[in-house]
């Protein structure tokens, strides 16, 4: 008698959609995850101390920040009323101005507390922009 | 003439898997979970936003609107704020504090929260920012 020989299953698991599955995880991971880019404007509290540091008057840049957000900027008793977007021009111009005589521009801060803290950073920006590395908050 | 073996036109696949699969641990390893929340805060965009060392050494503070303030979704006054930051700084002279400030608060908020880190003399910090689209 002649018996047909069944054909026997294979008893390996069919791995050809392996590829598909880990596929559809890598997807998956590559569109949940976000890469951490936090940025921001680094900055330096100054000291806490009983006695207020003066600030030495040589190659100091002052800038008011009032209520309503208006700018005053200038050497010592030179401020003038000035244009968020004229700041950096004219903190390079006073830059420049200070540096060529050997000293170190330091930007003086003083906001008042009704003023805008958006203002406030758009100032930290400029004084960025104008190349400015040391900045002084008012008391 | 010997005939030279024709070759096969078509790229082995075999490998893909183990490609992919490698791809897939990259990304299931170098991926975080955020471990908190914070506070709806709407930063404020500049030009100079530099990228930030997040890693080590970084402790994010949320300042909202409702002057609010937040670290590791715990709600704390300033008090509080010195308080931990003193702790922390203790811990990790090297701290950074990161400040998700809203920029719809008023400069004179934001000056009792640096009052506040001066205090615990957590004096390195960072005002997050968006980078400005121009």
């Amino acid at each position: 008698m002649a018996f047909k020989e069944r054909k026997r299953p294979s008893d390996e698991v069919n791995a050809g959609s392996m590829a598909d599955i880990t596929f559809l995880l890598l997807i998956f991971f590559l569109v949940t995850t976000q890469i951490n880019s936090d940025k921001g404007l680094k900055f330096i509290l100054p000291q806490k101390s009983e006695t207020t540091e003066a600030v030495k008057v040589k190659g100091v840049v002052n800038i008011f920040l009032n209520d309503d957000n208006l700018i005053l900027c200038g050497k010592k008793n030179e401020e003038k009323e000035i244009n968020i977007n004229q700041l950096k021009n004219e903190l390079s111009l006073l830059n420049r101005e200070i540096t060529s005589k050997g000293d170190s521009t330091t930007v003086s801060i003083k906001a008042l507390p009704g003023s805008s803290y958006k203002v406030y950073i758009d100032i930290i920006d400029q004084i960025a922009n104008a190349n400015i590395k040391r900045i002084s908050l008012a008391q | 003439m010997k005939r030279a073996k024709k070759m096969d036109p078509k790229i082995s696949t075999a490998s893909m898997p183990d490609i992919i699969f490698m791809l897939l641990l990259f990304f299931m390893v170098t991926s975080q979970v955020k471990e908190f929340r914070g506070l709806p805060v709407q930063i404020p965009a500049t030009e100079n936003a530099k990228k930030i060392d997040t890693k080590r050494n970084n402790v994010y503070c949320f300042f909202d609107v409702q002057e609010r303030i937040s670290i590791d979704d715990k709600l704390l006054n300033y008090k509080d704020l010195t308080d931990l930051m003193y702790m922390k700084r203790t811990q990790n002279p090297a701290i950074v504090v990161t400040l998700k400030i809203d920029e719809n608060l008023k400069y004179g908020q934001v000056d009792k929260l640096h009052k506040a880190l001066e205090d615990a003399d957590a004096r390195r910090i960072v005002y997050a920012t968006k980078t400005k689209v121009n």
